[in-house]
This record gives C-alpha cells, sequence and structure tokens, in this order.
C-alpha cells in the first residue's frame, strides 16, 4: 500500500504541471523612441549628455567645464521648428589668461554639417559666448554636427601633457 | 498502517516539500536565457510529420538525443504556452518534487530511520549545484534525469524487499525509459550492480543483463555523436579526472564557495569543508567496517554519477553535482540518523556539521537564486524591447549598442529574435568590442556589423539604433548617427555583402536590387569598394550562376579595377569564386572602383529582367 502511495504521488506530481493554458507569445517591451538622450544644448559637465561630445574634449573639470582640444566636435538635437525658422549656435567658453599671453590671438571656427560659420577672432582672456545662425536647410534631420577649430592652440606639453584650446562650459542649438 | 501512522508517514514527507518550495519559491520567476532559446526553436523546425523523428532524433549540443528532456519538453510547452516560463518551472517543480519524495523515500527504506528520510531530501535541496536545475528551464534534463534514476532504483529496492515481479519490470522499463532522457542513465546498471553487491548478492546476476542497453545506447551515441568534440568537451584520460573529482567533492559541500557570496574569510569555508568532509568519510569508514553498507552505497552513488563528466577537464559545470549529491545526502543523513541514537555528546557534533552545512547553504542560494532570475529577467526586457523595436520599424536593422556581454551571451546568442519573425537584429561594433570572446560559446563577429555599414545602413534610413544600457530600450538612432559619421566616415568596407540592402550605397550603376542574399548584375555594372593595404591585395569575387535550361553554353566575365582589365574568367553553372590579384597601383588607395561584365545576358521567362550573374560578395584582401 505505501509502495504504490509513494509511485502514485511521485507519478502525480510529475504530470500535474500539464495542464494545458493558451500559448503566450513574446511579450513586447517598452521602448524610449523619439530622438531620445540627445540634447538641443549640451553641458559639457553634464554626464546624461557626454555622448554627444564626438572628439576633442578633455575629461571634466570643478565638475563645470573642460579644456578642448584644437579641434571639437558635437552632435545637437535641432530645436523644434528649427528647420523652418533656422537655429542659433552658441557656444560659452573662457580663454585662459596664460595661453592668450603665450598665442597673442586665437581664432574660433565653427563648421555645421557641412557649412562653415564666420569665425571670430579673440585676443583677451576671459568668458566669450559664440553665437552663430545657423541655416535652416541644415536642420532637417534628427541631429547637426557642429564642428569648432582653433588656428591657435597650446601643443602637449606646454601647459601639461594635454593639447589645450577653450575651456567650454556650454554647446547648444537654441531656437530662433 | 494506522490511521495516525499514515497521517505521520505522510508529514515526513511533507516536511521536505514544504522546505523545497521554500527555499526555491524564488526560482518561480525564472525566464528562459542561453540554450532554452534553441530549443524553444524546435517547435518551429517541423513543418510535417515527417519532420518529428529528425527533430527527435537528431544529435544536437554536443551529438546528445535527450527526447523526452529536451524534445519533448521543449516542444509540448512551446506549442501549449509559448513565452510563458511559468509552465514550464511549475513542471520542472513538480519532477523535483517527485524527486524529493523518492530520495527520502529511499534514505528510509536503506536505514530505516524517519530522521534520516526527512533530512536527506533537504540536505540535497541545500545543494548549490541545484542551482540552474530550478533556475535554468534547458537543465531541466538533470531533474528529469534524476527522476528516471531514483524511481528505477527505488524500484530495484522494493523488488528486494519484496519480490514482487512488477518492480523488476518495473525497474526495467523506466530504467529503459531513461535513456529518452539523457546519458547519463547508462551509468544505471553500475549503480545497481553496486547495491546488489554490497547489500543484495543475490540480485549481482540478475541485475548484470543490464549493462546489455547501456552498452548499446553507448555504441549507438559514439556512431551518431559527433566525432570532432565542441571545444571545452574534449575528454582527457589522464592524472586531470582527480582533479575534477576533487573540485566537484569540494563544490559538493557547498562551503567552500560560500566566501564568493557572503563577507567571510575564505579559510572559513575551507575549513567547514575539511571538517563536513572528514567527518562523513570517517562515519563510511566506520559504518563500512561494521558491514553496514548503506552509506558507502551514498559514495558510490556520488562516484559512479559524476564518472562520466570527470574526464571532461575543460567544462567544470556547477551543475555536474547535482545528481552525485543525492548519494551525499543518503549518507549524511544516515550519519545523523545514526549519531541522534548515539547519545547526546554525538547528537551536539552531527547537529554542528549540520548547522554549518546549512549556514553555508541557505543565504548563498538565495542570493544565487535571485541573481539568476534577475538576469533572466533582464533577457526577458532586453528579448520583450528589441521586439517592440521591430514592431515599430518594421522592414528596418535594429543596431543594439551598450549592451551588457552577459545578456548578449544569454538573450541574444541563441537567437531569440527568430522565433518572432525578426531577422535583422546586430550588434554596433563598439558594443560589439566590449565583449570578451568565448569561442566555446559562439562567435560574436557573427552578430556585429562592420562600421561601414552600420553607417551606410544609418544614412540610408535602413537601420535604427538602440541603447540597452537601461533595461528599457532607448532609441539613440540620431546620436548614434552623428557617432557613427564623426568615427566611421570615410571609411570604406573592404567586403561588400552584394545580397545586403546595408551595401546598396557601394553599388553604382548596372545593379538589380539586393534578392534573397544576392544581387543580379545587368550586362555592365560598377561598385566602390575599400582598397587593399599593401601591394599584395587581392580581389575575390563569389556569386552563383543558377543551373537554368535555357541558358546554355559559358559566360565570359570580365573584370576591371579603376579602369585596369584583369584576367577573364568562364563561369560555369553553379557557385563561382574568383581571386584576382589586384595591380600593384592600387595599393594605398582608399577606394577602387570596380566594373564587371559578362559577354551576355540571360532573360528567364519568368523574370522578364536581361541578367548577367548573381553575386554574393565582393571582398579585397
Amino acid at each position: 500500500m505505501r509502495d504504490r502511495l509513494i509511485i502514485a504521488c511521485a507519478a502525480l506530481l510529475a504530470v500535474s504541471g500539464a495542464a494545458c493554458k493558451k500559448r503566450e507569445r513574446i511579450r513586447v517591451g517598452q521602448t524610449e523612441e523619439g530622438a531620445a538622450g540627445l540634447a538641443s544644448i549640451v553641458h559639457v559637465a553634464d554626464p546624461r549628455t557626454a555622448r554627444q561630445l564626438l572628439g576633442g574634449f578633455h575629461e571634466i573639470e570643478q565638475n563645470s567645464w573642460r579644456w578642448t582640444e584644437r579641434a571639437f566636435r558635437v552632435a545637437l538635437k535641432p530645436p523644434p521648428r528649427a528647420a523652418e525658422r533656422g537655429a542659433v549656435l552658441t557656444l560659452h567658453f573662457s580663454i585662459a589668461e596664460p595661453l592668450i599671453q603665450k598665442l597673442q590671438a586665437i581664432s574660433l571656427t565653427a563648421k555645421a554639417g557641412t557649412m562653415v560659420l564666420p569665425p571670430e577672432t579673440y585676443t583677451q582672456a576671459g568668458q566669450f559666448v559664440f553665437t552663430r545662425e545657423v541655416d535652416p536647410s541644415l536642420l532637417g534631420g534628427d541631429s547637426l554636427t557642429v564642428e569648432f577649430s582653433l588656428d591657435k592652440f597650446a601643443a602637449a606639453g606646454e601647459f601639461d601633457g594635454r593639447e589645450l584650446g577653450f575651456i567650454v562650459t556650454s554647446v547648444g542649438l537654441e531656437p530662433k | 498502517m494506522t490511521r495516525a501512522g499514515r497521517l505521520r508517514s505522510l508529514t515526513l514527507y511533507l516536511i521536505p516539500l514544504l522546505f523545497g518550495a521554500w527555499l526555491w519559491a524564488g526560482a518561480r520567476d525564472a525566464w528562459f536565457q542561453g540554450d532554452d532559446f534553441a530549443w524553444l526553436g524546435l517547435r518551429d523546425m517541423i513543418e510535417s510529420p515527417g519532420d518529428v523523428w529528425r527533430v527527435f532524433l537528431t544529435p544536437m549540443a554536443q551529438g546528445t538525443v535527450r527526447p523526452l528532456s529536451e524534445r519533448l519538453y521543449f516542444i509540448l510547452f512551446y506549442e501549449w504556452f509559448g513565452f510563458n516560463a511559468v509552465p514550464y518551472r511549475v513542471w520542472a517543480f513538480a519532477v523535483q518534487a517527485g524527486n524529493l519524495i523518492l530520495v527520502a523515500a529511499i534514505a528510509r527504506q536503506q536505514t530505516g530511520s524517519a530522521l534520516a528520510g526527512v533530512l536527506a531530501p533537504v540536505l540535497w535541496s541545500l545543494n548549490l549545484s541545484l542551482l540552474y536545475l530550478m533556475t535554468w528551464n534547458s537543465a531541466y534534463n538533470q531533474v528529469a534525469c534524476a527522476f528516471f534514476l531514483l524511481l528505477a532504483f527505488f524500484l530495484l529496492l522494493r523488488y528486494q524487499a519484496t519480490g514482487r515481479r512488477g518492480f523488476w519490470i518495473g525497474q526495467w522499463a523506466v530504467f529503459l525509459l531513461g535513456f529518452g532522457v539523457m546519458e547519463l542513465q547508462v551509468v544505471y546498471p553500475a549503480l545497481a550492480l553496486g547495491y546488489a553487491w554490497l547489500e543484495a548478492r543475490s540480485l549481482v546476476k540478475r541485475v548484470l543483463p543490464m549493462f546489455g542497453p547501456s552498452l548499446l545506447y553507448l555504441a549507438a551515441h559514439r556512431l551518431a555523436a559527433p566525432a570532432t568534440p565542441a571545444p571545452g568537451y574534449a575528454m582527457h584520460w589522464d592524472a586531470s579526472i582527480c582533479e575534477t573529482l576533487w573540485t566537484y567533492w569540494q563544490w559538493a559541500f557547498n562551503t567552500t564557495r560560500y566566501a564568493a557570496f557572503m563577507r567571510v574569510p575564505e579559510w572559513w569555508g575551507v575549513a567547514a569543508f575539511w571538517g563536513l568532509s572528514l567527518a562523513l568519510l570517517l562515519f563510511l569508514a566506520w559504518q563500512t567496517r561494521r558491514r553496514n553498507y548503506g552509506p558507502l552505497f551514498g559514495l558510490i552513488w556520488f562516484l559512479v554519477t559524476l564518472a562520466p563528466v570527470l574526464p571532461l577537464r575543460d567544462h567544470l559545470t556547477e551543475y555536474y553535482p547535482a545528481i552525485p549529491a543525492i548519494g551525499l545526502a543518503w549518507a549524511a543523513a544516515s550519519a545523523a540518523a545514526t549519531a541522534w541514537q548515539a547519545g547526546w555528546s554525538w547528537r551536539v557534533a552531527a547537529g554542528a556539521l549540520l548547522a554549518v552545512y546549512v549556514l553555508a547553504s541557505v543565504n548563498p542560494l538565495r542570493i544565487a537564486i535571485r541573481r539568476n532570475v534577475e538576469l533572466s529577467q533582464r533577457v526577458k526586457a532586453f528579448v520583450g524591447g528589441v521586439t517592440r523595436a521591430a514592431q515599430l520599424h518594421p522592414g528596418r536593422i535594429i543596431l543594439i549598442t551598450d549592451l551588457d556581454p552577459q545578456i548578449f551571451w544569454l538573450g541574444m546568442l541563441d537567437r531569440p529574435f527568430r522565433l518572432v519573425g525578426i531577422e535583422h537584429v546586430y550588434l554596433t561594433p563598439e558594443a560589439a568590442a566590449r565583449i570578451h570572446p568565448r569561442p566555446e560559446l559562439g562567435d560574436v563577429a557573427e552578430f556585429a556589423l562592420p562600421a561601414a555599414a552600420a553607417l551606410a545602413g544609418l544614412e540610408g534610413g535602413q537601420a535604427v539604433v538602440y541603447s540597452a544600457e537601461e533595461p528599457r530600450l532607448k532609441n539613440v538612432t540620431a546620436l548614434y548617427a552623428a557617432q557613427a559619421r564623426s568615427r566611421y566616415a570615410g571609411e570604406r568596407p573592404r567586403r561588400l555583402e552584394a545580397g545586403s540592402p546595408l551595401f546598396s550605397s557601394y553599388f553604382l550603376s548596372g545593379w538589380y536590387p539586393a534578392d534573397s542574399g544576392v544581387r543580379w548584375s545587368g550586362k555592365q555594372a560598377r561598385l566602390r569598394i575599400g582598397g587593399p593595404r599593401d601591394q599584395t591585395g587581392q580581389l575575390v569575387v563569389s556569386g552563383r550562376r543558377p543551373p537554368h535550361p535555357a541558358w546554355i553554353g559559358p559566360v565570359r566575365l570580365r573584370v576591371g579595377v579603376d579602369g585596369q582589365a584583369l584576367p577573364e574568367r568562364v563561369v560555369s553553372p553553379g557557385d563561382f569564386r574568383f581571386v584576382y590579384d589586384l595591380p600593384p597601383a592600387a595599393a594605398g588607395r582608399p577606394v577602387l572602383e570596380v566594373a564587371v561584365e559578362v559577354d551576355r545576358t540571360f532573360t528567364p521567362p519568368e523574370d522578364g529582367r536581361p541578367l548577367g550573374l548573381a553575386f554574393s560578395a565582393f571582398e579585397v584582401r
């Protein structure tokens, strides 16, 4: 009797899971869509937008700014309706006193997509805002890559081991 | 048996079942991972009744044939429940409950002790090697194999105790059916012989014929299994067997792995292992000297069921000691029961040793269960997210970036997406580069899209990119496209998959759209491809001239590179692959323009287009 009970229990438990249910398809998850993760204005110390800094930026310093190299690139999301109205490219930066003393004058050029924007030359140390209008024809996509370049800079080893240009705090495309 | 006696007996079986249910409760939420997706795909391989035998009996996964525990299990459950993992787990738990009952019943039968009957399944449940059995569907074969081995052995014990023929026949039936569960079943005759030799000599002759089916199975398996084993599965018949045995012996006591989970010094686990191990071995020696061979059979069970995996030096696997550990659980339970009857000092000593084992097991097990379940849930979120992405972007290639390598191995390698009809899911070059190669598992390169192709796909709007950094996938196409332009602009692929729409921008003129893995040329066609690195560069052109009754006679293929003609080739029906030495002037050029021309085209009546040749790939090397 006990043997039968044991065998029956084991067998019953072994088959008890076979109750049929409706075949379930894969459970579709949620995704974040749109130009997720892409910002129009990039604060260079914000880790959430760090990926938009495509190249030419050094590590974050003082939790607020980064040194650049001679050339630096950033991807920006065009602001709403920029494809119709255009936008304003804005770069907030500083020039260090020792750098300008050594180089005397530094010209900054920006290339938005395929269009080179008018350059500007700086001869003093201090904080500056570089602004240029961007043509609506460049702003039809999900992102715009902007490349900045300096005509003069401190080569690696002149101040420290890095190639140094401007001290940038933010860069962005603002609506017009 | 009186009613009170039956109630007591039932309670003694319920205790280990309830304990197991409490211990393993967290495992019910485990989803699919790794090999599960390959097995789930079996159902879709059956398109006609003729496919059934092929799917059930073709050797797969290192040449194994497990029709009951893998093929039938996954095919039926996928048919009934699809991607709902709960019924798969419920079934595995139910069979494991059967195992616990059998472990308890055998322990009681062997020792005559109710305490041993309770302790043996409890101690086995606590073994860390059961982790994958309870949290991973692909390890169900181990659960089922344990069931068939235990049931056959239990029937042998009942036959020996009662002499009833039905038990003997039942044992044979279970033994033979067990070959459909796992190849480990071949060791059952050795277990039966070991038991008969130690405790029932009259059965020795009756047990010997069981070696016949095992030998036949081994011979058939040797014929069917691949001659070259998969990496890591090579057998080493040398001293490494002892090292492997030693490793599994340590694992079976849990304690040496305790430090990996809990903040305790490693020496604690080692000392606990030596204490438990020596105590058990001394008990076995003492009982054997007293001619009580029950505990010794536990050791034999451990060694015999472990023996087939001992030569796998390079494939130490956490769940391999799961079935062998049953033998140690019997021996330890017997020791505890003996100590209980030997007075308070022995009770305290045995209790202390049991407490060490329990302490070393409960928390690590619960942590490990939680980790495994969470991992499977991350796989679930990833697969569900990709499915959603494919719904949102039908016909486009899904590129995945920021993928945790662990999720790649568990949630992408076995191509879960094909189960829902999603074909083109790839890793970005950066995501692929983050994954450390594990050739024994698979080739990451098969899942990575070359940089130039990824960029081409993005520029052409044929691909979307999702970041898998968080459980919820994030569409980062715009950002990634900007990054890719910055990183890969100017990079030209040196291999063009002609049949992939991603490379369309490199095929300039004279081509028809990519179709079924090839791209047909017209009479003349041109393409652009990355140039060679040095002067020894070669151009490899491959494709197919499909046989067709109306397409008779040779076709001559002329290839030119940057205006310079290469030797003419004659193309016969079937596949072709021509290797051309590139002109020295091509060295160092970033891009080459390649022209192909056939001397005559062919217009199939059913198609109507004048076709040249079907090209599959162009490669500069």
